[in-house]
């Protein structure tokens, strides 16, 4: 861990964090297919960060609700 | 203008001052300029009834128009009114910070902005891309990821990634908490998974939208990339000598004028180039220190396979 609290090496990181980053990673891929298909949702950044926390957090939080 | 240059900017700020900037009136900053002006350039139809500017160039760069908010002038009088307001230095600069950038980086195009008004309405412009702001978002998007724009773009994309620090949560609590007292608000009421989310938004939309755009103009559309100086040259551009009634002639010789010669752009390349290889010499020493892999056991090890 760096003094700024960042992780030191991207290995580091990705053993913290890799479910999060696939996450992430799956909102975006989703988010440009959308964006290619239907140009207008990517016009606003509060559609954009909306979206974001639908996917990386109100999402897995239902996920796991239901799982329960 | 810029598209995505101006989600990433504050990120790759943030990853060179940390705890001296707080996130949020960076990020504010670098997307005051075209925050309340821009549906207006694009026109929105509303009840049946179109609203756009009669001349969208001139009212989102020029005087008479909403081009002021593109001045350094502007920054300083929000950033000393935030400072009022907030009696925090940090907050107040860090407004500043990022409308400058957003200002300066939207020198690029062709029209260029007013960076020195109300001393001087004239527009600074490099006119590495055109500005085509008139022709409606579509077209402005296709002419914009077809030239120099979406390289300009796409070196904020490449900088923020290599600045993926700045991402992590670790990093998030321990420098950007610490910093802006706006998290520290909105902690009161929302989970950090959701601070977190939200604090990356602008880097998520960057990415995803820079990506986006350029599939949606080169394999859905078909536009033709033309990466020459003030290109696109199919798209009907606008240039700063067509703005503001008082403007200088077109000969005018300002060094970010953008009458200036591709020459000019070249030279300023250069000295960048210039720039960045004096600073990799460090880079290089420390490559050179480092232990490099034994050549001569693999060499050795492939001989004896030979054998």
């Amino acid at each position: 861990m760096r003094p700024d609290g960042s992780p030191s090496g991207f290995r580091e990181a990705l053993a913290d964090g890799w479910r999060q980053l696939a996450l992430y990673v799956a909102a975006g891929v989703a988010y440009i297919a959308i964006g290619v298909a239907v140009p207008e949702f990517m016009f606003t950044w509060v559609v954009a960060a909306g979206y974001l926390v639908l996917c990386v957090v109100l999402l897995p939080a239902l996920v796991r609700v239901v799982r329960r | 203008m810029s598209w995505a240059a101006h989600d990433l900017e504050p990120y790759v700020i943030q990853k060179h001052m940390g705890k001296r900037v707080a996130f949020v009136p960076l990020l504010v900053g670098s997307y005051a300029p075209d925050l309340l002006s821009k549906w207006f350039v694009y026109g929105v139809t509303f009840v049946g009834v179109e609203l756009k500017a009669d001349n969208p160039a001139q009212f989102h760069r020029g005087w008479p128009g909403v081009g002021f908010t593109h001045s350094l002038v502007f920054g300083v009088l929000v950033g000393l009114l935030l400072y009022l307001v907030w009696r925090n230095k940090v907050v107040a600069y860090s407004f500043v910070i990022g409308q400058w950038a957003h200002a300066l980086t939207d020198t690029g195009d062709t029209v260029g902005s007013m960076l020195l008004f109300p001393f001087t309405d004239h527009l600074f412009a490099v006119g590495a891309w055109a500005y085509a702001g008139q022709t409606g978002r579509y077209v402005d998007a296709g002419a914009y990821y077809s030239g120099l724009g979406f390289v300009w773009d796409g070196v904020f994309v490449v900088w923020a990634l290599l600045s993926w620090r700045v991402l992590t949560r670790g990093y998030f609590r321990t420098t950007v908490m610490a910093a802006d007292p706006f998290w520290r608000w909105a902690g009161r009421h929302l989970s950090e998974t959701t601070l977190v989310a939200l604090y990356r938004a602008s880097f998520f939309y960057g990415v995803a939208r820079w990506t986006a755009w350029l599939i949606w103009a080169h394999i859905v559309r078909s536009f033709a990339f033309d990466l020459r100086w003030g290109g696109p040259r199919w798209v009907p551009r606008i240039y700063a000598d067509e703005l503001n009634s008082s403007a200088p002639a077109p000969s005018c010789r300002c060094p970010g004028c953008c009458s200036m010669t591709p020459r000019l752009g070249f030279y300023g390349v250069v000295a960048v180039c210039a720039f960045v290889k004096g600073h990799s010499g460090s880079v290089r020493e420390t490559l050179q220190s480092a232990p490099r892999r034994p050549r001569r056991r693999r060499r050795r090890r492939l001989t004896l396979k030979r054998r």
